[in-house]
């Protein structure tokens, strides 16, 4: 039997046995006079063990050997000192002082408090059997007599997990039969088999029956692999029943990723189901901007891994940025979240990647129409938190579509790619690190033919190009001081590019070099109140060039005006070092009763010279368990955000306009039914002011361009009842009744635009039926319908035609937004089939988008003089099919 | 704060393709304020200027009037001129035949105070550009100048308020040492395989093949392009040529798009089907300084 080295074992021997722990009162006297130390009230526990790595020449020599050491324990907990009492030689020594130097433990103690200590301690080094080809000893004495005729290991088809503690049965052709049971590496051993044809065999419930022929030789061990196909292989990705521990946040709707990949219409991505929750309405269709509880997109914000970003999901809104096989879970925040988030008055989404990682080596490809890519992931050791895994994908629609529209002329070239990586390494001491980088980068490039006048402008002819990217480095540290303090620092380094480039004359860049910290200390402060104290902190550089072929102005065009080429560099920095504080209190003996959640967070922003805007957020939140299944939950609280964008004008060194602010109060049940059933219901009520609107009384220059006058208001129900996935179906009903009104001169006459209307992203109702069973021989289909109320528009009728300008002025047939397009409605399917394979597995399906094919107009288009209008409908039904391959090493 | 985000226009690519039901802007199907020419195209304080008009008025409609009002603004043009439009009735109300010299003089002035300067028929446009008019500006900003506007409602008849057709146009008023000048367009020259023959004109018309595609060409008169000195915002003087582009129209067939520009110029065009069919397509040419010139032609299909 070959031995070799694939692991090694310390022994403790007998720490707490062997000690001679002897405190060390550093503020007693010298051990010459008379004091005696005082007896230990509280010996030292180990914390962190680490695996010294076996000496090269001992494994060479298939020596084995147990180092004596003498360790001295700080109190503190580190170890300040160790000393060889017993030396092993081969390396030993040397290793094992290097490894004990990096334990941790927790400090020895007396009544007068910590102490530092000495105890003795036996590092050991063991050879172990390379698992793969160890016997399995006999179960029972009469056996150890018998031969050993055949050996094998059990292993899962697909994933090729050895499968621990089943039966396999050997019968020979005199019908002897021998049985065994698969140890914990899945290794079997048949005794007493006689020399030979046999036939083995596998039957368990949960799998196909498996078997294999095998001639037993006299004086020879055979070896095989026996494969079992798992009847139902999906119930390794469920996950039973999502329990999270309870957080006050009211609204929190995380989503475990094994549950909601097959939700059709979403390609697979778990990011785009957020669409199917309540409070999330369709966003302007091809933009794949989210509109949270009838919010403005750009006043939601999305955060991976606490790291903002400025997009979540690529070009048209087919994909996020993220490989889905990175992400652990989404949380969806429409409200109600606490001041670890900020700067935004709509909604949060925090995309989670995974800090665990798989017993072997994974590797995942898939294939669809728009893209193709890989993800990857592997661990380091035997603890499922450090390891490594990384993604990437590419689309390709872009090579295709030139060969479809090469005869026209006209063709449009969209592109995206996207990477990820992350690790987790070892922890040192109580220090753990983890990384994670990020980017993708979009790209859109329209082309006409040269004798295509796509407008009356010399200036605007020739291609379109139009370039987004963005990539993020961070690390984060986390660090236990002890069991009531805990810090996590998280520096993030980031580029976010965007390029609009028109012919010859038009080009816009915008670059952002981004600095940010997140870093939260978090105290135990009593066993009911963790109190966290925060800063989420951003600076970022901007540079913004415009070449254009004419200079911007705040009042209309003239089409007869001459052009000048206009070259504008604006840059500098903004900051936002926002810190605050939360506290999380359960009043009730520190049970999970009654939650109470107050926080602050002071949102700041700073451009340039201009004096800091301040907005404290103050925010309270609670949560009570009414009883096992029932519990309420309300909360209430400021929402803030700076100016976006335009908002700024071209002079940021004249910042005039204020923060927008919301109030934002909910209150809800949630009811468990069962294992796996949940109803939800929230009521939400928002109230914005200060919200920025073009100044009516803007003349010149001197005017300033924006003012933050406008007010809004958000209110409505929101319901959800949701059956997780825990056997066979899975599927929830979500529903959403809401208002979303702005004003934007509430304090003006009527004739001023002191009109409240029905805001740009108002939905009415939201209704989402969504659900997916799993057949036999691992099919799986999965539906969806959708309703959603069609968006507001303004109506026009007619308009004055500018001779010059050679275009309508449309005059509004109505108050704003006073007509709403078509109600949108759909249904999709998606069928899944699974292939298992001895090494790998193969998914196949297909996505069949809009099945009943309902117009669904997503805009308005009205003819050139304002007198017609037609609707713009989205995409037609459209199939889309795709496969993933998973390999297990 | 949020960075700026992919335009919106990538939506483009994502939406439904199909054919629009919509008029386009090259249908002529109802009546329609084509173009309209200030005599000079750039006139000085005090002078005087006429207008002429391009209007397409349907077979199946009578056309009441043409009203012109003008001014020079103060401020965004909006929706042009803020007209004081009672004086129009006054106006309906007075029987030129029996109206006293004094109340026709009184009318008229109140008119012109509110900005009215024709009515067509009977009324040739014409506007005085008020002497002051560059008062106060720098040398700099009078050879930039100021735009007056003109409004023009072109009344069918019986129609209510919503029913007329609406139209502004600028005049650049200034001193500038190359004042624009409306370019003149001479023809319409025909290619293509749908093309049969003929020179356009009524006693004449290009007769086109029923279907057929062919390419329409404006034809312009040698100094329809002018040179012109700008001043530039740092002062420089620069020389420069105008980039006109030219907008087609016709009252059957088809053409793939509403405008051409340097250096094709051309517009595609498809005949109607019907043999027999008799129309026009008319082609407006802007200079983009304020001037516009046209071409009308007949055209029939064999």
């Amino acid at each position: 039997m070959d031995r070799s080295t694939l692991a090694l074992c310390a022994l403790l021997g007998g720490l707490f046995g062997t000690t001679d722990a002897r405190a060390q009162d550093p503020e007693a006297p010298p051990a010459d006079t008379e004091a005696e130390p005082l007896p230990i009230t509280k010996p030292p526990e180990l914390i962190d063990f680490v695996q010294a790595p076996y000496p090269a020449d001992a494994e060479a020599a298939e020596v084995e050997g147990t180092v004596g050491l003498l360790v001295e324990i700080s109190e503190t907990g580190v170890v300040s000192k160790v000393e060889v009492l017993r030396e092993a030689g081969y390396g030993f020594d040397e290793a094992a002082v290097e490894a004990v130097m990096k334990f941790t433990f927790t400090p020895a103690e007396t009544e007068a408090g910590p102490v530092p200590v000495q105890v003795e301690f036996d590092y050991g080094f063991v050879l172990e059997e390379d698992p793969s080809e160890a016997v399995p000893p006999p179960a029972t004495e009469a056996e150890a007599d018998l031969p050993v005729a055949i050996t094998g290991t059990l292993k899962e088809m697909g994933t090729r997990i050895p499968l621990a503690d089943f039966q396999v049965t050997g019968t020979a052709a005199d019908g002897t039969v021998a049985t065994a049971q698969t140890d914990s590496a899945g290794r079997f051993a048949l005794r007493g088999l006689p020399p030979g044809p046999a036939s083995l065999r596998f039957a368990a419930p949960s799998y196909r029956d498996a078997s294999a022929e095998v001639d037993v030789v006299e004086g020879e061990v055979a070896d095989l692999t026996l494969w079992a196909k798992n009847l139902n292989y999906r119930d390794n990705e469920v996950v039973i029943v999502y329990k999270r521990k309870r957080e006050p946040e009211i609204t929190r709707r995380t989503l475990s990723v094994e549950e909601i990949k097959r939700v059709p219409g979403t390609f697979g991505d778990p990011v785009r189901v957020i669409q199917n929750l309540p409070g999330a309405a369709r966003g302007p269709f091809g933009t794949g901007m989210l509109v949270i509880r009838g919010a403005n997109p750009e006043d939601s914000n999305v955060y991976v891994d606490g790291i903002e970003v400025p997009l979540i999901y690529h070009l048209g809104g087919y994909r996020s940025v993220l490989n889905a096989d990175m992400i652990s879970s989404v949380d969806y925040l429409p409200g109600g979240y606490q001041v670890r988030y900020g700067q935004s008055t709509g909604g949060v989404i925090d995309v989670r990647t995974s800090d665990e990682y798989p017993e072997r080596t994974e590797l995942t490809w898939r294939t669809d129409f728009l893209d193709s890519g890989f993800h990857v992931a592997t661990r380091v050791g035997k603890e499922k938190n450090i390891g490594f895994r990384a993604a990437a994908r590419r689309s390709y629609i872009d090579a295709f579509i030139p060969i479809f529209a090469s005869d026209t002329g006209f063709y449009v070239k969209p592109r995206w790619y996207d990477y990820q990586t992350k690790f987790n390494t070892l922890k040192k001491g109580r220090t753990q690190l983890s990384g994670f980088i990020f980017g993708f980068q979009d790209l859109l490039f329209l082309q006409t033919p040269d004798d295509f006048a796509q407008s009356e402008d010399q200036d605007t002819q020739g291609d379109l190009s139009a370039t987004y990217s963005t990539h993020r480095a961070m690390l984060r540290l986390n660090h236990t001081f002890n069991d009531k303090l805990s810090l996590m620092v998280q520096p993030t380094l980031g580029v976010d590019d965007v390029a609009l480039g028109l012919g010859s004359s038009i080009e816009i860049t915008n670059k952002f070099t981004v600095f940010a910290l997140r870093s939260e200390l978090a105290w135990q402060a009593h066993e009911t109140a963790l109190l966290t104290a925060g800063v989420d902190a951003n600076a970022i550089k901007y540079v913004i060039d415009f070449q254009i072929p004419f200079a911007p102005s705040s009042g209309d065009l003239d089409p007869t005006d001459e052009r000048e080429d206009y070259r504008q560099v604006i840059e500098g920095w903004y900051l936002v070092p926002d810190p605050f504080l939360d506290l999380r209190w359960r009043p009730l003996g520190g049970s999970d009763k009654l939650l109470i959640n107050p926080g602050i967070r002071l949102n700041t922003f700073k451009i340039g010279d201009n004096p800091a805007l301040l907005g404290p957020d103050p925010r309270l939140a609670m949560r009570f368990q009414l009883t096992e299944t029932t519990a309420l939950k309300g909360g209430t609280g400021r929402y803030q955000q700076p100016p976006q964008g335009a908002e700024f004008g071209t002079d940021s060194d004249n910042l005039t306009i204020n923060l927008e602010r919301s109030w934002a109060s909910e209150v809800g049940i949630e009811q468990q039914i069962g294992e796996a059933g949940s109803v939800d219901m929230t009521g939400f009520y928002k109230q914005l002011d200060r919200l920025i609107v073009f100044n009516p009384d803007y003349v010149d220059d001197t005017d300033p361009f924006y003012v933050n006058e406008g007010e809004g208001r958000i209110y409505g129900l929101e319901f959800m009842a949701r059956r997780a996935l825990v056997d066979k179906w899975f599927g929830w009903v979500s529903y959403t009744l809401s208002k979303s009104e702005r004003n934007d001169y509430p304090s003006r006459s009527v004739e001023e635009g002191n009109v409240w209307y029905d805001y740009d992203f108002d939905q009415t109702h939201i209704l989402t039926v969504l659900g997916g069973y799993r057949l036999p021989r691992d099919f799986e289909i999965s539906g969806r319908f959708q309703y959603v109320t069609g968006n507001p528009f303004t109506p026009y009728a007619g308009g004055i035609f500018d001779l010059d300008g050679r275009e309508y002025v449309l005059f509004p047939d109505a108050d704003r937004n006073a007509d709403r397009l078509p109600a949108y409605q759909a249904l999709d399917l998606r069928i899944d089939k699974l292939f298992t394979f001895k090494s790998w597995q193969l998914e196949v399906y297909t996505d069949l988008l809009n099945v009943y094919r309902g117009e669904n107009p997503e805009q308005v288009q009205y003819n050139y003089d304002g007198t017609e209008y037609e609707y713009v409908s989205g995409l037609p039904f459209i199939p889309s099919f795709g496969f993933q391959a998973d390999i297990t090493f | 704060m949020r960075r700026l985000q992919m335009p919106a226009l990538v939506a483009l690519f994502s939406i439904g393709c199909g054919d629009s039901t919509l008029a386009q802007e090259w249908q002529l199907d109802r009546l329609r304020v084509l173009a309209v020419r200030a005599t000079p195209a750039e006139p000085q304080p005090g002078e005087l200027v006429s207008f002429d008009s391009l209007l397409y008025v349907p077979p199946d409609t009578t056309l009441d009037g043409v009203t012109w009002f003008g001014c020079i603004p103060e401020g965004d043009i909006g929706f042009g001129c803020e007209l004081d439009t009672s004086v129009l009735e006054d106006f309906e109300n007075i029987d030129p035949a029996t109206a006293s010299p004094e109340e026709l003089a009184e009318l008229f002035t109140q008119l012109q105070e509110a900005g009215f300067i024709g009515y067509e028929p009977g009324f040739d446009p014409m506007w005085q550009v008020p002497a002051d008019a560059l008062d106060g500006f720098t040398d700099a900003e009078k050879q930039e100048g100021v735009n007056a506007i003109v409004n023009i409602t072109a009344i069918p008849a019986g129609a209510e308020d919503d029913e007329v057709e609406l139209a502004l146009k600028r005049v650049p008023v200034s001193l500038a040492d190359t004042p624009n000048h409306n370019p003149d367009v001479t023809g319409i020259d025909i290619s293509g395989a749908g093309f049969v023959g003929g020179t356009g004109t009524t006693a004449d018309p290009y007769v086109l093949k029923a279907g057929g595609e062919m390419k329409l060409h404006p034809v312009i008169a040698d100094d329809a392009v002018e040179d012109y000195t700008y001043l530039t915002s740092t002062g420089e003087t620069e020389s420069r040529t105008e980039e006109p582009y030219y907008a087609w129209y016709t009252d059957g067939g088809e053409f793939e798009q509403n405008i051409s520009l340097p250096p094709y110029n051309y517009a595609t065009y498809t005949a109607p089907k019907e043999s027999g069919w008799s129309g026009i397509v008319v082609v407006v040419m802007r200079d983009r300084r304020g001037g516009m010139g046209w071409k009308q032609v007949t055209v029939t299909v064999e």
